[in-house]
């Protein structure tokens, strides 16, 4: 089947295009305004970084950046990957203690962001939520 | 104003310990694909100078009249030049370790004619590695190109059952015979 969009379409487009028109959705159609952007922009940065914690997709598309071979035989499904280097468990294991440390420096980050929001510190508010959506995207993009 | 203060300081510790982590992950990660592109680099190329050079013992020396000594030092001269002239560019950036097993499928089906053969009877050892290395760094790029030319060949629309292709920058006429289960023969003429 041919694909509509890439999923880096996805991420880098529709996603924000998305965050943008529920903000114009509530303040020019709703009329109402929560202070809510930094809330919107850090949940999508939020939403997008957890899957990671499957860590076998984290650490063989991030770390290692080797894909998967897929095999099927009758009652059998394998999934399997390639790898010529040596590369050790602490290695890995290192980086994915950065990864959970990351996830939950995000969620602080986000804690302050809401804080800001509800004691209407807008710029902050913003700035904030930005910064937490702008490092998950950064992390779920590279290669 | 005192908790403005403290909520930026806050915001800004977390803000720079995320980019500082992030920046970490990104260069630990980047440093071990190198690694492994490196590795996989290095058993692409060992894979395929023992498939060529064993095609340069079989197709080539048992032809002619080499004995069993010279056939190892010359295969060892071979090896070490081949390695020396491989296009480690083609090989690094379109070949995957996935596409080996067809690759090598298609270097067994390369066959010199005789006026091949004849030609490099003639000359002296030195010239003869040299002259065959050539070649084969030649017949490894037309491998690969012949790989992608029958990947593409129904986005194409172009059928290649008995193509000829001359190469005459070295004097060689490479012929691709396809069937229909693939490649059938590489024929190499002068």
């Amino acid at each position: 089947m041919k694909k509509i969009i890439s999923r880096k379409g996805i991420v880098i487009v529709i996603i924000p295009l998305f965050a943008v028109f529920l903000q114009f959705f509530l303040r020019m159609v709703l009329h109402k305004d929560f202070n809510t952007i930094g809330i919107t922009l850090g949940a999508l940065g939020l939403g997008q970084i957890l899957p990671f914690f499957y860590f076998d997709h984290f650490v063989a598309n991030k770390i290692l950046g080797i894909t998967p071979e897929y095999e099927f035989a009758p009652g059998k499904f394998t999934v399997s990957y390639e790898l010529t280097a040596h590369i050790s468990k602490d290695e890995v294991d290192g980086l994915k203690n950065l990864f959970i440390l990351a996830i939950f420096l995000n969620l602080a980050l986000f804690l302050v962001t809401v804080f800001c929001g509800l004691t209407d510190r807008l710029i902050l508010h913003t700035i904030f939520g930005a910064i937490c959506c702008c490092v998950s995207w950064f992390l779920i993009i590279f290669k | 104003m005192t908790t403005d203060y403290i909520i930026i300081a806050i915001g800004c510790i977390l803000s720079l310990s995320i980019f500082f982590i992030t920046w970490k992950i990104y260069a630990k990660s980047s440093r071990i694909k190198q690694r492994i592109k490196y590795a996989d680099f290095e058993k692409r190329q060992d894979i395929i100078i023992k498939a060529f050079a064993e095609h340069f013992e079989v197709s080539l020396m048992n032809k002619m009249s080499f004995s069993k000594d010279e056939k190892f030092e010359l295969n060892n001269l071979f090896q070490t030049e081949f390695q020396k002239q491989l296009p480690s560019e083609n090989l690094s950036s379109s070949i995957q370790l996935k596409h080996i097993p067809v690759l090598l499928e298609t270097i067994e089906l390369i066959y010199f004619e005789n006026a091949v053969l004849d030609s490099l009877k003639e000359i002296n050892r030195d010239a003869f590695i040299k002259e065959t290395t050539t070649l084969y760094v030649i017949l490894i790029k037309f491998v690969i190109f012949s790989y992608y030319l029958r990947r593409k060949e129904k986005q194409l629309d172009f059928d290649f059952d008995e193509q000829l292709f001359d190469i005459s920058n070295y004097k060689l006429k490479l012929k691709l015979k396809k069937g229909d289960k693939g490649i059938e023969g590489i024929t190499v003429d002068e």
